[in-house]
């Protein structure tokens, strides 16, 4: 079988050189990237899920929240399947405020020289376009002083408490 | 021609079916707010530490389509008219190059934007591939690509074997009730709620689920070797994203049968006359 690859591996090289190039590149990208840990590979992604969780007594969320009924906002009635987009932005606004200079990737750039700036400022923004962008998704709100986001614990499909959002930054 | 285009062994065939599961996907995505012109003023510009965003960057390609809400939505609206020049014309190739850019940018600007690096769209430009190079080029492109394909499902299932998730009883379980945590508690009566909360209470059924899913991402495997089994792989991804689509609520990756075609067509009949 290695006998085979090895001779398959040189006819491919012989027939199509530009190729050839173009595959070792790619492979040692993708090398690379899952030596170093940058998220871009896939091979990094999909090993989403693969360490064991284990159970707990609530499950947060952070979601868009109606300070005046003191109720979460439902992110599931907006248009198409952009309640992805609204789990994620809430989860990364967290994420990213509790990073050093709002980044979690800040050193691994820094030690592959690339020019990280510091994010932190323009993190500050988030609520408010976060409120525009629930709007342009359809998504009912109430006026801005009664908007947030806050963490919400849940248990069994039950509301069982809220906080704010923590930021360092 | 025409026949060439409903005959399912014409590379015709898949890539016009290929381009219009793209011009959809990103209808669909334009509807969902998913766009760059929906995102472009976000607060996040997250760039991790990856070269390619700081390349796009340094290109000033990013600040080009995100300068203002009209540029973002020009870059968009380009985007679509690129998707459909290409259907309309698949014989000029510069479409298709065109848009598998279009695409890339899009894919980077937008993870930037949402300050999340996902992955999902990779799967179009692996699909992609084989049909911005020169005819003469194709069958390598095509194996290129398929291999890559091959290469991220049998990863995903490695690394869900090698870290151990599917040793444990609970743990798939215990992500279903993180994944719809409030998703629970807005939709309480739907078939996905009722169906994932058995499945809580029964973590020997998640088990199995999880189990089967990381067998049938290992599978990907004999994709390196032979194309002898390549039905069960098309079933193999369909079923994986149906399941991802109705159980995670994770339908974006649905974009993923993209795939689908280079395990469906028959590289061994593949002549370099055959017009691309």
């Amino acid at each position: 079988m290695i006998q085979r690859l090895i001779t398959d591996i040189r006819v491919f090289k012989h027939k199509y050189p530009l190729f050839f190039y173009l595959n070792g590149f790619l492979i040692l990208v993708y090398f690379t990237q899952f030596v170093i840990k940058t998220e871009i590979t896939p091979l990094g992604y999909f090993s989403l899920y693969s360490q064991a969780a284990s159970q707990q007594k609530t499950y947060s969320q952070n979601l868009p929240f109606n300070t005046l009924s003191n109720q979460p906002i439902n992110i599931y009635n907006s248009k198409g399947t952009s309640f992805l987009m609204h789990e994620i932005v809430t989860t990364r606004y967290e994420i990213l405020g509790n990073s050093s200079f709002c980044n979690p990737q800040y050193d691994k750039a820094k030690k592959l020289h690339l020019p990280v700036a510091n994010e932190c400022e323009k993190l500050q923004e988030f609520r408010l376009w976060y409120y525009q962008y629930c709007i342009n998704n359809h998504i009912q709100v109430p006026t801005f002083e009664y908007f947030t986001i806050k963490k919400c614990h849940f248990s069994e499909g039950k509301l069982i408490g809220f906080e704010d959002v923590k930021i360092k930054n | 021609m025409l026949k060439s285009k409903i005959n399912p062994t014409s590379i015709q065939f898949y890539k016009s079916i290929l381009l219009t599961f793209i011009t959809l996907l990103i209808i669909w995505f334009w509807y969902s707010g998913l766009m760059i012109h929906h995102v472009w003023d976000s607060p996040f510009n997250y760039k991790a530490a990856d070269p390619i965003y700081y390349l796009m960057d340094t290109l000033g390609i990013s600040k080009l389509v995100l300068y203002s809400r009209n540029s973002a939505l020009v870059f968009d609206g380009l985007l679509m008219v690129s998707l459909l020049a290409s259907l309309v014309f698949p014989n000029r190739i510069i479409f298709i190059r065109f848009t598998a850019i279009l695409l890339l940018i899009y894919h980077v600007l937008l993870n930037a934007k949402m300050g999340y690096h996902a992955h999902h769209l990779f799967a179009l430009h692996f699909a992609l591939v084989p049909f911005w190079v020169k005819s003469k080029h194709f069958v390598p492109a095509f194996l290129l690509s398929r291999n890559l394909a091959c290469l991220t499902y049998f990863t995903a299932g490695f690394f869900k074997l090698y870290h151990g998730a599917w040793l444990s009883m609970e743990s798939f379980s215990a992500v279903l009730s993180n994944q719809h945590a409030a998703y629970f508690y807005f939709n309480p009566n739907t078939l996905r709620t009722i169906i994932s909360q058995w499945i809580i209470q029964n973590p020997s059924i998640g088990m199995l689920f999880f189990g089967t899913s990381m067998l049938l991402q290992l599978i990907f495997f004999i994709g390196f070797w032979t194309k002898k089994y390549d039905k069960f792989l098309v079933i193999g991804i369909i079923v994986f994203h149906l399941m991802d689509w109705f159980l995670m609520n994770l339908g974006v990756f649905l974009s993923m049968i993209s795939l689908v075609w280079m395990f469906l067509y028959q590289i061994n009949q593949h002549k370099t006359t055959n017009s691309i």
